[in-house]
């Protein structure tokens, strides 16, 4: 009999544990979930709410018009899985780098292939490379701000273009 | 949003691992083996990658990755050079775990003394 | 006396319940938080290759096992993975550092034996039919996938 009843105790401390760790589980994917949502909205210029914030308003300054690249920004955060993208042209290139929703990042090589031919058919006279890949994101952002904020030469966006295109190559 | 989806994938994957040890009273060996082949199997019918681009590194850190990439590389060969590439192509993917083991090793026994 | 003899056919019956059920969600708890973690440092390591170096989604896999095993490596070293995987099971077996682990601890446990003979021979010893049935199971599937491509079917 005291065995038993030693026994009963015990294990009614081992479940108290066990109670202890279930909530401790759904604790924890909360405050991960919840820190990865704030470290979601950082990047406040890819909100799909409001599609026009993510455009570059390109100034003057560059000697290529970006009007084709801000085109085709438009045209992709339309569709409901883009959450964000980045684009830049020269003269016969168009480069776009997008930016999944989560759940839909099952159908990503589609969705790529997807948007590639309806960017293609929509501007027919460049070459159009589109990347789901987070790298070519970081890439185009920067070449991005950097056509916003400097001049930057024709030769030397080529150059650029040309770099990015390799590591979109290099990954196949 | 990656980096929870990389616990919960690489979680499972070892959850799974788990169950086989305990339920089905498996040793290490054979089931990180069965893990490997579950991996190469899942490439053959392209349901790794997919895998990949969801959980990122909860996908590609489990072993199961090791018998996608054996596969992915072998396939990516047989495209440009036909049936021989199966064989000549299967670690160019892969190269890194096995190497890195291998070199770790070595270094590893020089550094370290034995316990007990 | 009787009721003594129940309750105690009772008990062992209860402990027999709880003994076969407990461990193996604990168990798997286990497994999860640390499998998960180890995955989320890899997730980590990999965030940082792509930020820093020049390294694609595609291509961070390579740089990111081979740092995780050199971690491995060290933890191996100085005696702590061990306890990482009395505590974890599968959780620290079934991501590649458990792989790494097992060619490191290998390597280093033979050494005493030299190092053609004692590492060079131990150190696939456990790790060997991963790479055996890895590799076998992989040149069936490749070449099944491609014999069906070249006649058409897929």
């Amino acid at each position: 009999m005291p065995a038993f009843a030693f026994h009963t105790y015990k294990s009614q401390v081992m479940h108290m544990k066990q109670i202890r760790k279930k909530a401790f589980l759904p604790a924890l994917l909360l405050i991960s979930l919840s820190v990865t949502g704030c470290a979601n909205n950082e990047d406040g210029r890819s909100a799909s709410d409001n599609p026009d914030y993510d455009l570059t308003q390109v100034s003057n300054k560059s000697e290529i018009s970006q009007e084709i690249a801000n085109q085709a920004k438009r045209t992709i955060l339309k569709k409901q899985e883009v959450i964000g993208a980045r684009a830049v042209n020269t003269s016969d290139q168009l480069l776009v780098a997008i930016e999944i929703r989560q759940m839909d990042r099952f159908r990503l090589k589609k969705l790529e292939k997807n948007i590639t031919s309806d960017l293609e058919k929509k501007f027919k006279d460049k070459k159009v490379t589109v990347s789901t890949d987070k790298k070519i994101y970081l890439e185009l952002d920067e070449l991005e701000s950097r056509l916003q904020t400097k001049d930057v030469s024709e030769q030397k966006l080529d150059k650029e273009t040309n770099r990015i295109k390799k590591l979109i190559s290099d990954e196949a | 949003m990656m980096f929870f989806w990389a616990f919960v994938v690489g979680g499972l994957i070892c959850v799974i691992g788990q169950l086989m040890f305990d339920i089905l009273k498996l040793t290490p060996g054979h089931t990180l083996s069965i893990l490997v082949v579950i991996g190469a199997l899942l490439d053959g019918f392209g349901l790794y990658e997919p895998l990949i681009d969801f959980a990122g590194a909860g996908a590609t850190v489990p072993i199961t990755s090791f018998g996608n990439s054996l596969v992915h590389g072998a396939m990516q060969e047989a495209d440009q050079h036909g049936l021989i590439g199966v064989v000549t192509g299967m670690f160019e993917m892969t190269s890194s775990g096995i190497t890195s083991a291998i070199i770790f090793g070595m270094i590893g026994a020089i550094l370290f003394k034995p316990k007990g | 006396m009787t009721s003594n003899k129940q309750t105690n056919q009772e008990y062992k019956q209860f402990a027999k319940q709880r003994e076969t059920k407990r461990p193996i969600l604990k168990n798997c708890i286990r497994a999860f938080l640390v499998g998960g973690l180890i995955c989320t440092f890899g997730q980590l390591i990999s965030t940082f290759y792509i930020h820093f170096f020049h390294f694609t989604e595609q291509n961070v896999g390579n740089p990111t096992v081979a740092t995780l095993i050199f971690f491995t490596m060290l933890l191996t070293g100085f005696g702590l993975y061990d306890k990482l995987a009395q505590f974890a099971g599968a959780g620290s077996a079934v991501p590649v550092t458990g792989f790494g682990n097992a060619v490191i601890s290998a390597a280093i446990e033979h050494r005493a034996e030299g190092f053609v003979l004692g590492v060079g021979g131990n150190m696939f010893k456990l790790a060997g039919s991963v790479i055996l049935f890895g590799v076998f199971s992989a040149f069936v599937i490749a070449l099944i996938k491609t014999l069906l491509i070249q006649w058409g079917v897929l």
